[in-house]
């Protein structure tokens, strides 16, 4: 099960987007909210919107997805953009949208230094050439590009960044060993 | 991740920003004595000029389409580039000036931003500051961010930003980088990875870490890791200390007699001094050299230079200017017409550490203290305003610069006039 650290995207939040002149959300397909599907039940599909002020911002953000197929930029001051988000939002919708906030960064980022300190110590081991000793903790800083975590992790003058994903699947195949 | 803010057009930029009438038409910027095109605005590039073309080759071309030509106005171009750098370092803990018009920024420091805004604000806040648009290339490294600077310009024109944010932007942005437009890889080396089937950035990724040191050495392996996001350039705060400095200016028009040969040593000479002194340093030996215009071949040639050592370590004016000046009575010759004259200082040591000669009587505390005072009054006064008398004021061989902008923001009577 992957992470899921983003706050539900919500109707309330459209006219205070409106208010700080973040017009323009990229929807983009959201994995990490995947659920196992049972028979008989309703697949929903999982979106994640990334607020911007600027439009070229949010054309770079498309541009970054553009393979996906739920990639669009939607105008929050546009009547019918507004009509189709919330006919997304509804109940019984067969969308599930998040926004791409998190309440606390640095709670995120404990949790994931608490969930994942082995893994991430591994990862280090693994993948770099960091001489680090037991007792040393490499603290991560995440960052969000484009909806995809990163991890940011600094040793001296060195820093990598990686998919979060690549943490998370070197744990599953841990498990499949 | 590292930025690279890169000034549109800049010199070109500089002149449109006190002269909006200049919006939208094809602008250049000529280099010294008004030779060849070093800026153009993209209405000029459209109209085909090529970057350092000729003036004397394209003045058709000029009277057709009504280009607008400039003299290189470098006191301006230096102060805009001083107000940009400011505003830039504003923004990052790591700043790296890499040219006139281009700065890296570390923006490691900067976890949880998120760097995309980060390029815009930077992008606003200069432009509306100073006027300049800048484009921003983000990246792991700074030969990557070089080049999703340029791939910002090419392809994200509207925005000015690109960040290769992840593995498929990054890989998008290889694909399209031809090898010559590689930060490192210069003319011999992009024939010669052409001719080894080496079309794109992302060719050369793929190429075996033995092959590249082989044939490229150990920079071609630092490149390589560049490009495989792993940092293996370094990071240059502060600049090296100089080995040299060198001073040297084409005449404006080509001269034959000695004495304003000398007037115009004994000025490049004294520039060298009073950078000397910024820097700290004095010199050990002094280079001079004379020419004739290479380009007149019909013309007899004639090319000397000569190196005059120096009984101390030195940054006086009056040390080196007579240094200048000796060597000038060694090469010189007459019935030359000569095009260009200039001075290297070399041998560089800190002023802290300079040997005394055995049989050195001069004061040079006292000539210190002249220095610092004649360094004090020109600042303060602007240009040379305390000489030495051989630098004279006549100054014949002076750049052409026919097409001068007046320096708007540094000099009080050039300021711009408004009529309302």
């Amino acid at each position: 099960m992957m992470l899921q650290p983003f706050e539900e995207f919500r109707p309330s939040y459209i006219p205070r987007l409106r208010k700080l002149g973040r017009r323009w959300l990229v929807s983009q397909t959201y994995h990490r909210a995947d659920q196992p599907q049972y028979e008989g039940q309703k697949p929903r599909i999982n979106l994640l919107f990334s607020d911007y002020m600027e439009l070229g911002e949010a054309r770079l953000h498309l541009n970054a997805v553009k393979k996906d197929r739920y990639a669009a930029i939607v105008d929050l001051e546009k009547a019918e953009h507004l009509a189709k988000i919330n006919a997304m939002m509804s109940e019984g919708s067969d969308y599930h949208i998040f926004f791409a906030v998190v309440r606390s960064a640095k709670e995120l980022e404990n949790l994931i230094n608490r969930k994942y300190r082995e893994k991430l110590k591994a990862y280090i081991e693994h993948q770099t050439n960091w001489r680090i000793s037991h007792q040393t903790a490499v603290k991560p800083t995440i960052q969000l590009s484009f909806g995809e975590i990163f991890i940011i992790l600094k040793h001296g003058n060195q820093q990598i960044r990686i998919k979060f994903e690549e943490i998370e699947k070197a744990e599953e195949r841990k498990g499949e060993e | 991740m590292y930025a690279l803010v890169d000034c549109n057009n800049f010199y070109c930029s500089c002149e449109k920003l006190f002269n909006p009438r200049l919006e939208g038409r094809p602008v250049i910027v000529l280099s010294n004595n008004d030779g060849c095109a070093i800026s153009r605005t993209e209405e000029a590039k459209k109209l085909g000029i090529a970057m350092a073309a000729p003036v004397f080759m394209m003045r058709d071309l000029i009277e057709k389409h009504g280009v607008i030509v400039f003299s290189s106005n470098y006191t301006l171009y230096g102060d805009l580039s001083e107000r940009v750098m400011e505003t830039l370092a504003s923004f990052v803990p790591k700043m790296e000036i890499y040219s006139i018009d281009e700065a890296f920024l570390d923006l490691s420091a900067l976890g949880h931003e998120d760097l995309l805004s980060l390029g815009f604000r930077l992008r606003k806040t200069v432009g509306r500051n100073i006027g300049i648009p800048v484009s921003i290339g983000i990246a792991a490294t700074k030969t990557l961010a070089k080049m999703a600077n340029r791939f910002a310009k090419r392809f994200h024109r509207d925005a000015g930003v690109f960040w290769a944010a992840n593995a498929d932007l990054t890989a998008e942005m290889l694909a399209r980088t031809a090898i010559s437009d590689i930060w490192g890889i210069g003319n011999q080396h992009a024939l010669f990875l052409n001719r080894s089937g080496f079309r794109t950035a992302a060719d050369l990724l793929r190429a075996p870490e033995d092959w590249i040191r082989t044939h490229l050495s150990v920079r071609g392996l630092r490149l390589l890791y560049e490009l495989r996001g792993i940092p293996a350039v370094e990071w240059e705060e502060e600049s090296l200390p100089r080995q040299n400095i060198c001073t040297s200016r084409s005449f404006g028009q080509r001269i034959s007699e000695k004495a304003q040969m000398a007037e115009a040593l004994a000025n490049y000479a004294a520039r060298c001094a009073a950078k000397l002194r910024a820097d700290g340093s004095c010199c050990r030996r002094v280079q001079v050299f004379i020419q004739t215009n290479p380009h007149k071949t019909e013309e007899t040639q004639y090319r000397r230079s000569v190196e005059i050592e120096l009984e101390r370590a030195t940054n006086h004016s009056g040390e080196i200017i007579r240094a200048a000046l000796k060597g000038l009575d060694l090469i010189f010759k007459p019935g030359f017409l000569y095009m260009k004259c200039g001075i290297t200082v070399m041998d560089l040591v800190p002023e802290s550490v300079v040997q005394a000669g055995c049989f050195d009587r001069a004061d040079h505390l006292r000539n210190r203290r002249l220095m610092r005072a004649v360094d004090g009054i020109n600042r303060d006064m602007g240009g040379e305003f305390i000489r030495a008398a051989v630098q004279g004021f006549e100054r014949k061989y002076r750049l052409k610069t026919e097409f001068l902008s007046p320096r708007y923001t540094t000099r009080l009577d050039e300021v711009l006039k408004i009529s309302i």
